[in-house]
């Protein structure tokens, strides 16, 4: 997939969702907290007022300024509190921390709440107007905790956090996963047309060599005939020229033969027989073409490995094999070997030629595909279609240098 | 804010300072001065109920010779060794009563170069949970 239409339809949704969950998480928890800090407001206007009056009450019965300030530190909410007079001048103050009494007494108004920013965590602070029964007008400083508050915050900001990291990891993966299904789902839809570009390629080919075969046939059996007549007729010292004719017109029958036969559909007429007498078979047509070649070919198979196979197919097939290995490994053995596994049988064929670069290996079964100068590519794919044909698999492997190996896997019987 | 952070001020307040009524001089952040001083006297008192006695600095300002007490911090806090004669910077709350040495509520010391922060600009003690323990260095001069 383009990296343009991956960060298009993957990343930028994503992302996009992303941001919108966050910054509704933001809004959320900003509004909460304002929401909670305006509650808290009230309840700390509500308290100075009911502290206000109790202050006014024990300052009506005559109780000294530091007894009634102690009595309202008690509450483990308040942090500090002042009694001012009415020009706001202390005149008594207790904290739970050593001197510590936040007031600017320029800045504070009655029945404004302001918050004080504290090591210990915020404080809201308020002033209360105090009136005792005789008239006297205090002022009431109060620094409430808002612990409460803000572990309720701390919460809501770690429960936030929590569920922007599930969404991200879960967002992350669900778009992982879509990325990778339509990537799966273009590769194979690449594969797919690849795959019948090649079949109508095959297709193509097929139906011209089919043509190519059967106008070539007709007029090469009348060569073959005329020169037949004329090797009779004519002196002894031009017979050898006509003889060579012979065998030519021979080979061109021959490759058109092959090219027929790859064309057509393979039909294997299936008998029980033993994978060591088809190997055998099989080096023996190859001695026929090549007895030297035959001679390097070692065959370590047992006997008794049984298939149900198409004799003439299948004795083709390793000859094709057989006959590709030496070609690339002109002087060394071929080693050929056979066993069963499971109910299945495979076999082996080994040679010590060059090996098979990587890309050749990919397309070394394709029809029409040779790296040899004097090779059509029929061998090989051939071999393949007769194999596939039995319900069999073949394989290429090699290390660069280390020539080449030809796994072929049967159905055993 | 975190659990530790509030942890320390509040275990503080309940254990130490939860009775303790504080009737003194406060730290008034109107009445902030900046005094450059040579230290006389070092003293050891009791200055809040219910708390260890505090390091207090008598001094006396450059060129008016005028005589200051200087509340530093709890002994605990506060490990530095301060000598009579030292030349130190105060920032502080100033705290003036009739017929007694004005007391300054230091927020800020300067002793042989070094900086000690002692209260934050309200007047919040460090070693209530301030900048020094969030670092994690509970008092000063301590190795």
């Amino acid at each position: 997939m383009k990296r343009r239409n991956a960060l298009l339809f993957f990343v930028f949704p994503f992302l996009g969702v992303f941001v919108f969950f966050s910054l509704a998480t933001v809004l959320q928890h900003r509004d909460l907290k304002a929401r909670t800090e305006a509650l808290v407001r009230g309840q700390l206007a509500a308290t100075a007022g009911i502290l206000g009056k109790t202050v006014s009450r024990f300052l009506d019965e005559g109780m000294p300024p530091e007894t009634v300030l102690d009595t309202i530190l008690a509450d483990e909410e308040i942090y500090f509190v002042a009694l001012l007079d009415e020009s706001k001048d202390v005149l008594a103050w207790n904290s739970r921390f050593e001197g510590y009494l936040p007031i600017s007494v320029s800045q504070v108004r009655d029945d404004e709440a302001g918050i004080i920013e504290s090591p210990a965590g915020k404080i809201f602070s308020e002033m209360a107007a105090v009136t005792t029964a005789d008239g006297r007008r205090y002022h009431l400083y109060l620094g409430y905790a808002l612990t409460g508050m803000e572990e309720m915050i701390a919460q809501s900001r770690r429960t936030s956090l929590l569920l922007s990291g599930l969404v991200l990891a879960l967002g992350a993966l669900f778009f992982r996963g879509l990325y990778r299904v339509q990537s799966r789902y273009l590769d194979k839809s690449r594969e797919a047309e690849a795959e019948r570009q090649e079949k109508e390629r095959f297709r193509e080919i097929s139906a011209f060599t089919a043509g190519v075969a059967h106008e070539i046939k007709n007029p090469l059996n009348s060569l073959a005939l005329v020169l037949e007549l004329l090797g009779r007729k004519v002196p002894p010292e031009t017979k050898g020229d006509v003889n060579l004719g012979k065998a030519q017109v021979r080979t061109i029958a021959r490759i058109v033969d092959r090219f027929s036969r790859v064309i057509k559909v393979v039909q294997p007429d299936l008998e029980p027989l033993t994978l060591d007498i088809l190997l055998r078979q099989a080096v023996e047509s190859l001695s026929a073409e090549s007895p030297a070649a035959s001679s390097r070919i070692r065959i370590e198979a047992g006997p008794g490995l049984a298939l149900n196979a198409d004799r003439d197919l299948l004795v083709q097939a390793l000859l094709n094999i057989l006959k590709n290995a030496v070609e690339a490994s002109e002087t060394a053995p071929i080693r050929v070997s056979a066993r069963r596994a499971g109910d299945r049988v495979e076999v082996v064929i080994r040679d010590e030629g060059p090996g098979v670069p990587a890309e050749t290996a990919a397309r070394i079964f394709e029809p029409f595909y040779s790296t040899k100068g004097k090779g059509m590519g029929i061998g090989l794919y051939l071999a393949r279609k007769i194999i596939e044909a039995h319900g069999g698999t073949i394989e290429a492997r090699s290390r660069d240098g280390e020539g080449a190996e030809f796994r072929v896997d049967l159905p055993g019987a | 804010m975190n659990r530790k952070r509030l942890s320390i001020p509040l275990l503080a307040a309940l254990t130490a300072a939860a009775a303790a009524p504080q009737g003194g001089p406060f730290y008034n952040v109107d009445k902030e001065i900046r005094v450059e001083a040579t230290v006389r006297e070092i003293v050891l008192e009791p200055r809040y109920k219910g708390t260890a006695p505090f390091l207090v600095l008598r001094v006396e300002e450059s060129g008016s010779a005028r005589a200051f007490d200087v509340e530093i911090a709890p002994s605990w806090f506060f490990g530095q060794d301060v000598h009579g004669g030292e030349k130190v910077k105060i920032v502080g709350s100033l705290a003036e009563k009739p017929g007694a040495t004005p007391i300054i509520i230091a927020r800020e010391l300067q002793l042989r170069g070094q900086t000690y922060q002692l209260r934050d600009k309200h007047g919040f003690p460090s070693w209530q949970g301030g900048p020094q323990h969030k670092r994690g260095a509970r008092r000063f001069g301590r190795p």
